[in-house]
């Protein structure tokens, strides 16, 4: 089987899926309690008829089923329908945040994947060493951490007590900036949220390539590499790591399938205008479509992601074939 | 034992002439300050305003729109009420002032209401602001949608423009406090040239490039991060706004806000709702910033269901409740001491109609007790006499602690409290649409006026099922005729009266037991002056200056 024929194959699988999942997270969301209109009109009574305006205005005023089906027919045209709140289209309400989430999942992502990998190939070295301990231990403490608390800590050490650092926010407002000074702001804005962030990642990465490692180290064919004079560097380099690696793209590949949601904790803290934070205020404010729009785009992510995945396997594994 | 003398006729004399000195040396005190008074109270801005600087504030989430012609938030309203304007605007003390309007004009019957628009008015386009802006906002936007100026709105018969720059609006019946409502807060005037013939939800200048007629232009809204506002070069008020630019920088996390303020990333926060309050501790005690109570009148209470619960519906035990609760210990430690205690349902911060002299209910638990064993409700399985579900919205600073001391104060007479925690869009739902509780707890904003801010709480007209309405459904006719009374009368003095009264029966009824006005509180570094005490400060940021901008001579800037 071609590659093509597979991944058209694939993409035809992934379709019932994505329309189970709409469908499912359409009623989901319709279950929990709460009117968006109602919350939408504030602290002040509304007259009934605004109310049932905004209603009509948001189709709201149809029976669910009638809802869904619209929903549905407009997603086939390329329309995730209209923000309640921004009174805006979801898709470009989403857009709008796209970049920032970008710019600080995509560093965060790669830097994790790539430290993390080195951390766990270099603990897997030399097991129960100190440099293996020391690995250790800093992955535990990582992976154990929540990151909105580890974000304040790190703010009150690099904002408020060494004043390095801006405590939150993309950018500094209110200046101009170009050239070198921008780039210089926009990575000191960056760094306390891609650091409360990669840390996590970085520490399932190492942890995972350690033991992965571990366990490739005892293989027959690494005893046959060994045993045929290899270095101890093309040993690992050429035999352990690219096997040790396939579990480790796993979880990297279901990372980057949350690449466009971002961080919902790391974002409110450090005021991150990203997608996350979007997808949290959308659920204060009952803003069915565009939680609706994220839903419907990290999936198809993670579709897509998956079958990148697969095709890196492949990449990977000689003994992976596209048919099975 | 020493027996003073008695002083002697010198000696009194002298305590005499130093007395006059005294009285004259205060008189001469008393009179300069009266004669500073008297300048500086030539408009709401006082002192010595100076030109330039870029105030970033804090805020708590993005406006929705900045349309305020659909939506009449707060979080809206800080941003739009300052790129547009109302009639005209209040000051602290709820006396208005010219904004558009430069004079206006009430009939004698408190009927019709004529303005007079200042002519000189340009959008940020370059049209003229003409009447015809007016008549078309209040027919089409504010008069329409404004959920807050809804009754006065609706009391609205015909708008005339007869030339202009005049505005004549006719009432069907007498309604007090119209002016309130004509501020940029909820009467904020919208180009017909950029609205008419649109779907007014849709129109794109609702997020981007609004143009308004205020003292700052839309720059930019990186939503999620910043708005941005400039100096409008044209403004119709001589030498205003004093800043070059606000920025609102928004920040939904309240420690990051805190946090962001010490550190100077933002150097206010000026909004009810965007007050780090769980900070306030910390906030306090730097240097460089000043922290003000700007009382924005508002009713903590404990509110009763009246019909869905029987033992509510009992009056002896709503006041036994009443004197259980130690309003004070709650406002010290639930509120952190940011409230002040209250015992009427129209609060202190809303002075000309607040009545002092109603009944109260002190913390007594003897009598609490007592009251209760009379209604018939004995403590029976150990110390218990009945359960209620005491409901607050989930993450309001003003409920969630004040409800675990509820808790225990009212375990203390044998009353069982469950507390239930509710997300606000299920707690609109469930407390106002369905009236599924016995007690809510939280703020209640009251605004400037009781028409607007009590009326729609307890008078029968508002059992409606939409939020924020008469949610106990408490139903009095005499409430309900005195609440119209008070609209209807021409006479401040009236007014004044129907309120009081209303207060006394509602205190003897009590479908609410008040327990604290919020204090709204306000922080801004010391280097930024001006209007910072009225209650709607985040709408005059035209009234702002930095103390390090270039001087201003008196005469180059108006101060009203």
């Amino acid at each position: 089987m071609s590659i093509a024929a597979f991944v058209l194959r694939r993409l035809l699988h992934a379709l019932p899926l994505l329309v189970c999942v709409i469908v499912f997270n359409f009623f989901l969301i319709h279950l929990a309690p709460g009117d968006p209109i109602q919350a939408l009109v504030g602290e002040f009574p509304a007259p009934e008829s605004y109310i049932a305006e905004m209603r009509k205005v948001f189709g709201l005023d149809q029976p669910l089923y009638i809802q869904l089906l619209l929903y549905l027919k407009n997603i086939l045209t390329g329309d995730l329908g209209f923000s309640f709140y921004y009174r805006q289209p979801v898709l470009s309400v989403i857009l709008d945040r796209v970049p920032a989430t970008l710019q600080l999942m995509v560093p965060a992502l790669i830097f994790s994947a790539v430290i993390g990998i080195l951390l766990g190939i270099l603990s897997a070295r030399k097991p129960y060493s100190l440099a293996d301990h020391t690995i250790s231990v800093f992955a535990l403490f990582g992976y154990c951490v929540p990151a909105f608390w580890l974000g304040q800590m790190l703010m009150a050490a690099f904002a408020i007590e060494l004043g390095w650092l801006p405590s939150q926010g993309i950018k500094t407002v209110g200046v101009d900036l170009e050239g070198f000074s921008l780039l210089l702001d926009r990575t000191a804005h960056v760094a306390l949220p891609f650091a409360a962030l990669a840390v996590r990642h970085l520490a399932v990465n190492a942890r995972m390539m350690r033991s992965s490692m571990l366990e490739v180290a005892y293989e027959d064919f690494v005893t046959v590499a060994r045993a045929k004079g290899l270095d101890e560097k093309d040993v690992i380099a050429r035999h352990m790591v690219p096997n040790a690696l396939m579990p480790v793209v796993t979880i990297i590949g279901v990372d980057i399938g949350f690449l466009f949601t971002g961080s919902v904790l790391v974002e409110t803290v450090f005021g991150w205008p990203g997608i996350g934070r979007l997808m949290y205020e959308s659920i204060v404010k009952r803003d069915y479509p565009v939680l609706m729009g994220n839903f419907l785009i990290t999936t198809a992510l993670v579709v897509i992601v998956n079958l990148i995945v697969d095709l890196i396997y492949v990449w990977l594994d000689p003994r992976v074939k596209y048919n099975k | 034992m020493k027996v003073r003398p008695a002083m002697s006729e010198n000696s009194a004399k002298e305590t005499d002439r130093r007395e006059r000195r005294t009285f004259l040396f205060a008189g001469f005190v008393a009179l300069l300050l009266c004669l500073a008074h008297g300048i500086a109270s030539a408009g709401p801005v006082k002192g010595n305003p100076r030109k330039g600087g870029t105030l970033i504030l804090g805020m708590a989430a993005d406006p929705s729109t900045l349309n305020c012609g659909i939506e009449s938030s707060q979080i809206v309203a800080m941003v739009t009420s300052n790129i547009y304007n109302g009639l005209i605007h209040m000051d602290e003390e709820s006396n208005p002032h010219p904004d558009l309007a430069q004079s206006w004009d009430i009939s004698p019957d408190g009927l019709v209401y004529t303005f007079q628009l200042r002519d000189n008015v340009k959008w940020h386009d370059g049209q003229s602001l003409t009447s015809a802006d007016v008549k078309f906002s209040f027919e089409n936007l504010v008069g329409k949608y404004n959920a807050r100026g809804r009754e006065a709105y609706r009391s609205i018969k015909a708008i005339e423009t007869p030339g202009p720059t005049t505005v004549k609006i006719s009432l069907k019946k007498a309604y007090s406090p119209f002016l309130e409502v004509l501020t940029a807060h909820d009467g904020c005037i919208m180009p017909k040239h950029l609205y008419e013939g649109t779907d007014v939800f849709k129109n794109p200048r609702n997020n981007d490039q609004p143009v308004g007629s205020g003292p700052f232009k839309f720059k930019e809204w990186h939503k999620g991060s910043h708005i941005t506002l400039v100096r409008n070069e044209n403004y119709f008020k001589k030498g205003r706004p004093f800043l070059d630019s606000v920025i609102y920088r928004i920040i939904p996390n309240p420690a990051t806000r805190a946090i962001a303020f010490e550190t100077g990333e933002i150097n206010a926060i000026i909004a009810s709702n965007s007050f780090p309050y769980q900070h306030v501790d910390r906030l306090k005690k730097l240097r460089n910033a000043v922290i003000k109570d700007i009382g924005s009148p508002s009713l903590i209470g404990v509110n009763f269901n009246l019909k869905g619960n029987p033992i509510l519906a009992k009056k002896e035990v709503r006041i036994a409740i009443a004197h259980a609760i130690d309003k004070k210990f709650v406002v010290e430690k639930g509120l952190r001491g940011v409230g002040k205690v209250i015992d009427s349902v129209i609060p202190p911060g809303i002075p000309w109609a607040y009545n002092a002299d109603v009944p109260r209910y002190p913390f007594d638990l003897k009598k609490a007790n007592a009251l209760l064993d009379e209604a018939g409700y004995p403590k029976t399985t150990p110390g218990t006499r009945f359960a209620l579900k005491l409901s607050f919205e989930a993450g309001n600073d003003n409920a969630e602690r004040p409800v675990q001391i509820l808790r225990e104060q009212l375990k203390a007479v044998g009353i069982d409290i469950k507390l239930e925690r509710l997300e606000r869009s299920v707690m609109l739902e469930k407390i106002f649409q369905k009236y599924d509780f016995d007690l809510w707890f939280g703020p209640l904003t009251t605004r400037g006026h009781p028409a607007i801010g009590t009326a729609r709480l307890y008078m029968t007209s508002s059992i409606t099922g939409q939020p924020f309405t008469n949610f106990t459904r408490y139903s009095n006719p005499k409430i309900d005729q005195l609440f119209d009374q008070a609209v209807a009368a021409t006479k401040k003095a009236d007014m004044v009266k129907a309120y009081y009264e209303i207060q006394d029966i509602l205190m003897r009824d009590l479908p609410t037991i008040p327990v604290a006005d919020r204090l709204q509180l306000n922080i801004i570094k010391d280097q930024f002056q001006g209007a910072l005490t009225s209650t709607e400060t985040y709408e005059r940021m035209d009234e702002i200056w930095w103390v390090k901008g270039a001087p201003l001579k008196e005469g180059d800037f108006e101060r009203d």
